[in-house]
């Protein structure tokens, strides 16, 4: 059996496929899978040779072997999948029998969204289609010279969901020690270790000597066996073509470096030949080196990995609807931008973690939890805690969060645990445990129990107690005042008998009583010091936050204060101002001078009505902008400015409206399908908002048929749609023809790069605007017919 | 940086204001220091009548790269990219500050161009021609996919999406002509008549 093989016995890999192919004459743009099917007795001869120099496993000739790679090779990837397997087994059946045959994989070649536009679903599918043909003849898969931590997770879930093989993780890194796609040694190993896989590593990109400090960490910190397979050195350019150097003798050397230090698998990438791996073989330990390793309590995003060790951390929890109306709002409205911008706001406060619960009645949790996070994801490199009480929920936001996520939450009871655990063991989480039951026990002692109990049923599904933190549970002053203290009994004594991290949401001490942030703070103080390691607080309440400073430069976790000196030497952060500009409205707007716009616009809401402001202030300076832009008097920076200034102006203005009678729109936009360039249609969206427009912004890459979704939810009066390219111009034509077909028959404008009147109307679109001005035109001329045609009808 | 291309980017045609000046400068410090840049070349060899490059047996019915190409018998096929951080910096302005993000976008723009040039100069390249891409003039788009298999351009975390855009943003797919008796010029560009950056007294491309 290979896994009881593994980490005991030092196994030896195979070394460069491409590099011996080109030998054998392949030329620059041949594909080389399709030698499987073309030149099988080549492949047949590398495999073997490989074997004979002491291999013990072969790696199939698949490493682009997917339905969009292989399009056009002028073959099935399926055939050439199967061919590739049954070169390896006769090569295997010629050498040695006992070798294993590992189903290569390689990157799928295109990104995944957020910032790429192949979903997580089709990566999945992709895999899994190439899993399902083969995995009866394989022994184990191999990822390998990946990039995106996502497309592995996508790999990972993709084999263990539909076989039983083990799997086999390599990223590769560059000399910055991170992936392309940012990801640091021990975020992947965290992630991945997490998800279950049998064996972890690097290969290609850099030689086994520019390797060590990767090597190192992924040492240090992988409780799993390690892999490497290095390239022959560093890349050489010669003659135009790239060429490696290093010779088999000194690869060894290295190689068997890291064999003393604990490697379980080596093997070689680019530039190796069975030459290397002879050497290798001849020097190869018999058995692993054992190794220590820490174990850590860690949550990771794609590039960013929180450890549990010391120093408090601090988990943001504004991105919740409870109690705050703009994200009710923005939740109901499917404004989710807005969680993105309170996100930052507390990422910028010095969060570490942030918490995430989408539950508000009449909305889908599900799928609003799912977009939330990629939304966030997109721009922000924080670890998530994902806040729900539906397992139904936890398990969708698990399968879909890029990197291990903090889920909150289990409690005592039998039958949350039962079904959140399996989540957290199969998605590699780490959880809060609540100390309640039926009711939260008044006692110390009784939470004790409760915390143990939650650990043990833990254990029974394999999740270590390093994936657990207890949260002890924070009672309000005002109601519960003599139980308060119990919270921080059980804090020290979760801490010394159970040995786990605790969390707690701090603000529930001073709800219904006066001046909120003192007690919080005290309180906060006090739960430090019994041992509280992740508070739940507002990261914007800057005291709070300076408590934590303090309390870490007194615990030595700040070392040599580093932090807090360079937070408290800064000069006096200055009050925002609280006295209002003496320019006019008009010319704040004008100016785009966004700090001064809303106390401005507070000032003179209390001498005028909405309407006057509206349409005697802030429409004249936008026209005069407007104009001024048409006559090349200002550029596009301060038409946005200008945009975004009197954006702020109208959320003021909004609050004194009685009903919403006065709002235009609602306009839909999106960039279409296949299309990530989005900041026109933002553009077009700002300067729309600042005319009061009320816009629903379906994002970028948005599929056909979610616009048409989209359009009968919220039933807008026009929909915008942007594409950059020729190429995408053919799905904005997708979705009008979809739109039209839907029986929408609200009006079409188009606008992006290449699109032109022509185009627009070839495509079918109702308008078309060069820009945003020109969309701001439109958009008035056509609401104020409509207007008037109400009139006319009344 | 170049400033006047920076501003060429963002359609200015007169004085820029002190304050987008001011943001000007801060993009650049930011670009440069979160970009990745990287980049993956190959040489290949021409023939003409018909247009040829010949290791990888393309033929293409583009005018327009015949034209550039004609004086040329080997091209380099280039491709270059800042890196995936630079589209999400972009996509995290647009969130809290679009006006950041536009000048952001446009540094960029021209820092990838930049990084290009001086890459090119390190190549030791002789008199060649400018940068072209598929997708402008009449250079098929569809080039773009086995342009990139041939370069491996994933080495360098560069992606064409099914609908044959370049991820991330900022990437580059060229080919310069190797071995140009002509000096880079306007005058041989087919865009001679419409360039707006010609008409600001600037070109697309550094002379050597």
């Amino acid at each position: 059996m290979l896994r009881k093989r593994l980490g005991k016995e030092l196994l030896i890999f195979d070394g460069a496929m491409g590099t011996q192919l080109q030998l054998c004459g392949m030329q620059a743009g041949e594909i080389p899978e399709v030698y499987n099917i073309e030149h099988p007795e080549i492949i047949i001869d590398i495999h073997k040779r490989y074997l004979m120099a002491g291999a013990d496993f072969i790696t199939t000739n698949t490493f682009g072997c997917n339905p969009l790679k292989m399009k056009d090779s002028g073959y099935c990837y399926c055939d050439l999948l199967k061919a590739a397997v049954m070169n390896a087994k006769k090569a295997r059946e010629e050498v040695n029998k006992e070798a294993y045959i590992v189903l290569d994989i390689g990157p799928i070649g295109q990104l995944l969204e957020p910032l790429g536009t192949l979903s997580f679903d089709e990566a999945y599918e992709i895999i899994a289609s190439q899993i399902l043909l083969v995995k009866d003849e394989v022994d184990a898969v191999l990822f390998e010279t990946m990039t995106s931590l996502y497309e592995v997770k996508a790999g990972i879930l993709a084999v263990k969901e539909n076989s039983d093989l083990p799997v086999f993780v390599t990223m590769t890194f560059e000399q910055n020690g991170h992936t392309l796609t940012g990801s640091d040694p021990t975020t992947f190993v965290n992630v991945v270790e997490g998800l279950g896989v049998d064996a972890l590593g690097v290969n290609c990109s850099l030689g086994p000597q520019e390797l060590k400090p990767i090597i190192d960490e992924l040492l240090e910190v992988s409780s799993i066996p390690v892999m490497i397979q290095p390239n022959a050195g560093l890349p050489v350019f010669k003659d135009g073509e790239t060429c490696y150097d290093m010779e088999p003798f000194a690869f060894a050397q290295m190689m068997s470096d890291y064999m003393e230090k604990g490697v379980s698998i080596v093997g070689g990438c680019c530039g190796t030949t069975p030459e290397f791996i002879a050497e290798v073989k001849k020097i190869a330990l018999k058995s692993v080196k054992e190794r220590q390793v820490k174990k850590y309590t860690r949550v990771s995003s794609q590039n960013q990995t929180v450890t549990f060790h010391g120093e408090v951390i601090v988990c943001g929890e504004r991105l919740n609807p409870t109690g705050k109306k703009k994200l009710k709002a923005a939740l109901k409205e499917g404004k989710l931008e807005e969680y993105v911008i309170e996100g930052i706001q507390q990422q910028q406060a010095g969060a570490h973690i942030l918490d995430v619960n989408v539950g508000l009645p009449g909305i889908d949790e599900e799928k609003t939890m799912v977009k939330v996070i990629q939304l966030l994801q997109e721009v922000i490199s924080l670890p998530l805690q994902i806040d729900s009480s539906s397992p139904e929920v936890i398990e969708k936001a698990c399968r879909y969060y890029n990197g291990k996520p903090l889920i909150n939450s289990v409690n005592g009871k039998d039958e949350v645990m039962d079904a959140v655990f399996p989540i957290v063991k199969k998605y590699g989480g780490v959880v809060i445990g609540l100390t309640l039951e039926d009711g939260i026990p008044l006692y110390a002692e009784d939470r004790l129990k409760i915390a143990k109990k939650i650990i043990d049923r833990a254990a029974s599904y394999g999740i270590d107690k390093k994936d657990i933190i207890i949260d002890c549970l924070t009672l309000t002053a005002s109601a519960q005042q003599k139980e308060v203290q119990e919270t921080l009994k059980a804090l020290q004594l979760v801490k010394k008998e159970l040995g786990v991290h605790t969390v707690l949401g701090v603000s529930n001490v001073s709800f219904g009583l006066p001046n909120r942030p003192l007690l919080n703070r005290t309180f906060l103080t006090l739960a430090m010091q019994a041992g509280l390691d992740l508070p739940i607080i507002n990261p914007l309440d800057q005291q709070l936050m300076e408590t934590i400073d303090a309390y870490n430069v007194l615990y030595y976790y700040d070392k040599e204060s580093v932090n807090y000196i360079s937070k408290q030497s800064q000069l006096p952060v200055q009050q925002a101002s609280t006295s209002v500009s003496s320019l006019s409205l008009q010319d704040i707007i004008i100016h785009g001078l966004k700090e001064e716009i809303q106390s401005k616009t507070k000032e003179v809401l209390k001498d005028h009505d909405a309407m006057f402001v509206i349409n005697e202030m802030i429409i004249p300076a936008l026209n005069q902008v407007g104009n001024d832009y048409e006559k090349n008097k200002i550029f596009l920076p301060q038409l946005i400015q200008s945009a975004e200034t009197t954006k702020l102006a109208f959320e003021i203005v909004k609050t004194s409206f009685t009903s919403d009678t006065q709002s235009k729109g609602p306009v839909m936009m999106c960039t279409v399908e296949g299309d990530i360039h989005d900041i026109g249609k933002n553009i077009v969206k700002v300067v729309l908002e600042s005319y009061g427009y009320e816009v629903i912004d379906l994002g970028k890459d948005v599929k056909v048929d979610a616009v048409v979704k989209a359009c009968q939810q919220y039933r807008p009066q026009i929909i915008g749609l942007s594409a950059l390219m020729t190429t995408t111009v053919v799905n904005m034509k997708k979705t009008i023809e979809a739109l039209h077909q839907s029986n929408c028959i609200c009006p079409i404008w188009v606008g992006g790069a290449v699109l032109t009147q022509e185009i627009a109307d070839e495509i079918g679109a109702d308008y078309y605007c060069e820009d945003a001005m020109a969309s701001v035109t439109l958009l008035n001329s056509l609401f104020e017919e409509k207007k008037h045609g109400n009139k006319n009808t009344n | 940086m170049n400033k006047k291309h920076i501003l060429h980017y963002l359609h200015y045609d007169g004085q820029v204001d002190e304050k987008t000046n001011q943001l000007i400068d801060e993009c650049i410090i930011e670009v440069q220091e979160f970009s990745q840049f990287k980049a993956v070349f190959q040489k290949m060899t021409l023939g003409h009548d018909p247009f040829i490059i010949k290791e990888i047996h393309l033929q293409c019915a583009s005018k327009d790269l015949e034209f550039y190409l004609q004086n040329c018998h080997e091209c380099l096929i280039i491709c270059g990219t800042l890196g995936i951080q630079i589209d999400q910096k972009i996509k995290y302005y647009q969130h809290i500050d679009l006006t950041k993000a536009i000048v952001f976008d446009a540094v960029s723009n021209c820092y990838l161009e930049e990084c290009l040039d001086s890459f090119e100069q390190t190549l030791s390249l002789g008199k060649r021609t400018f940068r072209m891409a598929p997708g402008y003039g009449d250079i098929p788009l569809e080039m773009n996919k086995l342009l990139s298999r041939v370069l491996h351009i994933e080495k360098i975390g560069v992606s064409i999406n099914k609908d044959g855009l370049l991820i991330p943003m900022k990437s580059i797919l060229g080919i310069i002509g190797l071995g140009e008796t002509n000096k880079k010029s306007c005058m041989s560009c087919v865009r001679y008549n419409d360039c707006s950056l010609r008409k600001g007294g600037m070109t697309c491309y550094v002379k050597d």
